[in-house]
């Protein structure tokens, strides 16, 4: 007997199989599987293609279980971009993997903690809204974190 | 691969950049974050952020980062000292015009003080003018409210100790006073209420308390050493925090020590210090550990250094000596390199860096 396959489509309406034992390592797809028995297509509108091809790899795994902690370290090291950090973080978070989200997450954390002020805000695409008198005040009370 | 450009931000929710990302940088990065903008500095200085926060650093699973630093405290100025990192941070002066007298405990990146009222001048007083409990990190403190006995305040009162209870999500701080009198101050209704004490008035007075585990205090138990005769024999003993009872739970294996100091409590274990000084000039330190109820001690590493100061979460046992402080891998029985001179106050506490306010329960 053949293992059941499911199907999942991305936001740019790409397909992906994967196999049904796999893919419910993401509590969001197992879940969704239980209620409705997915035989049909299952759209990730917030995840795009390529985010989702690595989400596809990481749940293909073949590690053993003592080794997946170094394994999944790895994984997101080799991927040490901050957006695709980013994006692959927000897909594990709404497809509920806590090891891929935790992992992704901590190497963004790593990357951007002696970042400065602005490399800060570029990296995560925020905007200052802070008056350099606000930011003074902060850095006063603060110094020696600085 | 995708560049900034491609990121919209719908697509990427704050809820992975606050809540998931945030907490894990180091305390340093947090402090400076606060200037990114308003969002994260609000964010930053709420009691949701805390408390996720706590999570994080006191989190068992976790292997990253832990941060155990060694608060060195001065009448009038601190420093700290990352053990890990292996640096010291700048003095930096007390929030507080007072001078700081007495470190009595540290609980989730919280310390608890006895204070003096004169800045500047040292003197040496038997009571102290109030009491705080302090965040070194952020600097928010708060003078507890006045005790009832004021013997509570005596630094004579040999048990003083800050600790959370999970139960009740409350800091407390137990006090027992030279008359034998228990007394509990809960921050949350910042009162003191008197314990109905079963203390003997033949039995001398429990003290080097810990707390359990930094620190979540699941079973509500606190544990003491407790002198038993003039000769230097101690017995480890417990407060029952839901019954108030007093219990003398276990004897120390036997051997001729002269100071005695409770490192760490884990779930499940409790982990005993000895300073033993049977050969002349020579200190030795044996580490026990002993399960819940004490039948069953363990002794973990025997070392010719000065003092243990703390478990760390990697099972080794981070200690001073003549030369500085090093970890001991217990397993092993080796160390590793030495750094910094020995602080020479041993009462300096371990103490990690929380955003814990200590004005959670009252706006200021």
């Amino acid at each position: 007997m053949s293992k059941k396959t499911l199907t999942l489509m991305s936001k740019d309406k790409q397909l992906f199989n994967i196999e049904e034992h796999l893919a419910v390592q993401s509590v969001t797809i197992r879940n969704m599987v239980k209620e409705d028995g997915a035989s049909s297509v299952i759209p990730l509108p917030r995840v795009d293609s390529e985010t989702l091809a690595l989400v596809i790899e990481y749940l293909n795994r073949q590690q053993a279980p003592e080794e997946d902690e170094d394994y999944v370290k790895k994984f997101v090291d080799e991927r040490g971009e901050i957006p695709t950090l980013l994006e692959l973080a927000q897909a594990a978070l709404d497809l509920d993997i806590k090891k891929l989200m935790d992992a992704a997450c901590m190497k963004v954390a790593d990357l951007i903690k002696d970042f400065t002020l602005e490399e800060v805000r570029e990296a995560l695409r925020i905007e200052n809204d802070r008056t350099p008198e606000e930011e003074k005040a902060i850095r006063d009370e603060f110094q020696w974190a600085f | 691969m995708a560049n900034l450009e491609e990121i919209t931000p719908p697509n990427l929710s704050p809820e992975i950049v606050l809540f998931h990302i945030l907490p894990r940088l180091p305390s340093k990065s947090l402090l400076r974050s606060k200037c990114v903008c308003k969002q994260w500095r609000s964010f930053l200085t709420s009691p949701l952020f805390a408390k996720i926060h706590l999570h994080h650093v006191t989190a068992v699973d976790r292997h990253h980062d832990l941060k155990v630093l060694y608060l060195h405290v001065w009448p009038c100025a601190f420093r700290t000292i990352d053990c890990e990192a292996r640096s010291v941070s700048k003095i930096r002066r007390y929030p507080f015009a007072r001078c700081a007298t007495v470190t009595t405990s540290t609980v989730n990146g919280l310390v608890c003080m006895g204070m003096q009222p004169c800045p500047g001048k040292w003197e040496n007083t038997d009571e102290f003018s109030d009491m705080i409990i302090w965040n070194p990190l952020t600097g928010e403190y708060k003078t507890l409210s006045t005790p009832i006995d004021t013997k509570c305040y005596s630094n004579k009162a040999l048990a003083f100790e800050l600790y959370y209870t999970c139960s009740d999500d409350d800091y407390k701080i137990l006090s027992i006073t030279t008359d034998r009198n228990v007394y509990v101050y809960s921050l949350r209704s910042d009162s003191w209420r008197k314990l109905e004490s079963t203390l003997d008035h033949e039995d001398r007075i429990p003290y080097y308390a810990a707390a359990g585990d930094r620190n979540l205090l699941d079973d509500e138990k606190l544990h003491f050493l407790w002198p038993l005769e003039i000769n230097r024999r101690y017995v480890v003993g417990r407060l029952d925090l839901k019954t108030e009872k007093f219990t003398k739970i276990a004897v120390p294996p036997s051997c001729g020590y002269v100071r005695l100091r409770l490192t760490v409590v884990r779930r499940g274990w409790i982990e005993l210090t000895i300073f033993d000084i049977a050969a002349p000039l020579t200190w030795t330190i044996q580490t026990w550990r002993m399960n819940g109820d004490g039948s069953d001690w363990t002794n973990m590493v025997n070392t010719s250094y000065y003092c243990a100061l703390s478990s760390l979460r990697n099972g080794s046992l981070l200690v001073v000596n003549r030369n500085g402080i090093c970890n001991v891998d217990v397993e092993k029985n080796t160390k590793d390199r030495n750094f910094q001179n020995p602080p020479h106050d041993l009462d300096s506490r371990m103490y990690i860096e929380t955003f814990v306010s200590p004005n959670r329960f009252h706006l200021y």
